[in-house]
């Protein structure tokens, strides 16, 4: 399986300062362009939505970054990401996390693909303070994808904890 | 200290939503808590340290519990690792 780096260049599902009026907006945002490429239907995101309103902010994962899922039952096509950034973070009601200004998108075929693999991979770049810093910084998405890369290459290499 | 190995049958595994409710449920015990999987032990409050497990059902992982409530934070969080098998 690609990796959660080469999947979000290849898709090119990727977005730099953007502006959201709320977290809503910022969610609808970003699963726009996985729904435009393929890889979820629209009511994917609509449950994102549904299940933050009924069960509360359980995909704000760490300071500042939310990671948008739904069960893969929900509009699912192809397991994917995307990574979008905000100009002014929004808050997602969550005390310890908010306000969140990264977007880290997710979405797997099944179940199993989406704990194995999906999540650990999502987890360890957000584990990172250093390429957190990076990716909250980059101006453009050609500089948002030089961390990406250099993010897998420092992976690869055994480089982070 | 209380250590015990036991199989996920929390039919979602660990994902972020039942990761989120064991980190919960953690911070609510005194006890140093640490999730082992495949030899890596992680701490128990460490929701991105868990989601890093990649935790699925079926999987075998082993639950320490150390400090003065550590048998009744052992009992909660075992429960959320098995569900099925709760009191």
């Amino acid at each position: 399986m690609a990796s959660f780096v080469d999947q979000l260049i290849e898709k090119g599902t990727l977005a730099v300062g953007q502006k959201a009026a709320d977290w809503e907006d910022s969610v609808r945002l970003g699963g726009l362009m996985m729904v435009n490429t393929g890889l979820v239907e629209n009511r994917y995101i609509d449950a994102i939505i549904e299940n933050h309103k009924t069960i509360g902010p359980y995909f704000v994962i760490a300071p500042g970054i939310a990671m948008p899922h739904a069960k893969p039952e929900k509009g699912v096509l192809e397991t994917g990401y995307a990574l979008v950034t905000l100009s002014e973070p929004v808050e997602f009601g969550d005390e310890e996390n908010d306000p969140v200004d990264i977007l880290i998108f997710a979405g797997a075929v099944n179940q199993e693909e989406h704990n194995r693999d999906v999540i650990p991979q999502v987890a360890e770049i957000c584990d990172s303070e250093e390429y957190v810093e990076k990716i909250r910084r980059a101006s453009d998405v050609e500089e948002l994808t030089a961390v990406l890369l250099d993010f897998q290459r420092a992976l690869e290499a055994g480089e982070l904890e | 200290m209380i250590q015990k190995e036991m199989t996920v049958t929390n039919e979602e595994g660990l994902h972020t939503r039942p990761a989120n409710a064991f980190v919960k449920e953690v911070k609510a015990w005194e006890a140093d808590v640490k999730l082992t999987k495949d030899g890596v032990e992680v701490p128990g409050k460490s929701l991105l340290k868990i989601m890093k497990l990649g935790i699925v059902t079926g999987d075998q992982v082993i639950l320490t519990c150390d400090g003065p409530d550590e048998e009744k934070a052992f009992e909660a969080l075992a429960a959320l690792i098995q569900p099925d098998s709760a009191a």
